[in-house]
């Protein structure tokens, strides 16, 4: 059992009964957690409270109204907080909600206007445009995760991305977020083994691709994988 | 885990410790504790809800003989019952933040040692 799991299960579950899972696809570290319940990964030290989920076309889900994931929200005891300086917006426990703890935000593709944050009617929540979502989105399973179907990246994708990812950190402590990331990604990458990653990595091509053989030849430096 | 990981772990979970304390904060400055008090001027009976703001104690006028009590008290007593849990989360976070904060910075020394 991680930390937070059964907020995580909640959450999901309510999501699916509302039917905005269809809509969305779980990125970030919590896809390790889906797929160790799937595949033969070792035991690794889970470390976040932060859920992302992408939007699959979220120019469908413009129109409103559509799912009320707001309000959702609201009713599980989350509250919208947005950024001080971006519009960007995630979910944090409400000062009244005593035994939540995850914060939730909503990324999908930047399109040719879409740069900034925007407003979903839709889904009535915003989404903030991230690089490179598309490759996650384009290789998409469905996982059953607690009798819940969860779409997420396949495990390979989901590495080579992680591993180009960790050279787009900026900031304060940009090389320990990068190693932060390395390490996730080492424990897809042990399991499958570095001549399947590689092989996938064919299917990418222009800057993501040379993003992730720079972070590929740190790691073979780093952990002598 | 490594070191750099759990740094940045963290630093992640202060952040965002702060994020929801300033909430709370806010929550809390908006939503004062409330009560009601009635004054009876010349047999009629006034309510008044009573709460401080800042260092002030202010009365705001709730009505009067046909005001309907029970209804107000119900009300108010569900707001204060969630600002009494917003404060002991305030409280919560806070010591959680200060916990988090000392293992940010004895996690900080080692990495620097190594």
């Amino acid at each position: 059992m991680f930390e937070f799991e059964k907020e995580f299960v909640g959450l999901l579950n309510e999501f699916q009964h509302k039917g905005a899972l269809e809509h969305l696809v779980l990125i970030g570290s919590w896809c390790l957690v889906v797929y160790r319940e799937h595949y033969p990964i070792r035991r690794f030290t889970f470390t976040t409270s932060d859920v992302d989920f992408s939007i699959h076309r979220p120019r469908d889900l413009r129109r409103s109204p559509g799912i009320a994931l707001q309000e959702s929200l609201t009713k599980l005891g989350y509250v919208p907080k947005s950024g001080i300086l971006s519009k960007a917006e995630k979910y944090i426990p409400a000062p009244d909600s005593i035994a939540k703890s995850l914060s939730i935000e909503f990324l999908c593709e930047p399109g040719r206007n879409v740069v900034e944050p925007f407003l979903l009617p839709g889904l009535g929540i915003v989404a903030n445009p991230i690089p490179y979502q598309k490759i996650l989105l384009e290789n998409c399973i469905t996982l059953i995760y607690r009798r819940i179907p969860v779409q997420l990246p396949r495990p390979a994708v989901w590495t080579i991305h992680k591993i180009a990812i960790s050279q787009l950190r900026k900031g304060r402590d940009s090389e320990l977020k990068m190693i932060k990331d390395m390490e996730n990604a080492l424990v897809v990458l042990n399991w499958l083994g570095k001549e399947k990653i590689l092989l996938e990595t064919d299917n990418f091509k222009g800057k993501f691709k040379k993003l992730f053989l720079e972070g590929l030849k740190i790691m073979e430096e780093k952990y002598e994988i | 885990m490594g070191l750099e990981a759990n740094i940045v772990y963290l630093e992640e979970e202060i952040a965002n410790l702060q994020e929801r304390i300033a909430v709370i904060l806010n929550f809390l400055q908006n939503n004062p504790s409330a009560s009601i008090y009635c004054r009876n001027i010349k047999g009629k009976v006034y309510y008044y809800k009573k709460y401080r703001q800042g260092s002030k104690s202010v009365s705001k006028f709730f009505g009067s003989s046909s005001f309907d009590l029970a209804g107000a008290l119900k009300k108010l007593k569900a707001e204060n019952e969630k600002v009494q849990k917003a404060k002991e989360q305030l409280a919560r976070l806070k010591k959680e933040i200060l916990a988090l904060k000392k293992q940010a910075k004895i996690a900080r020394k080692a990495f620097e040692h190594v």
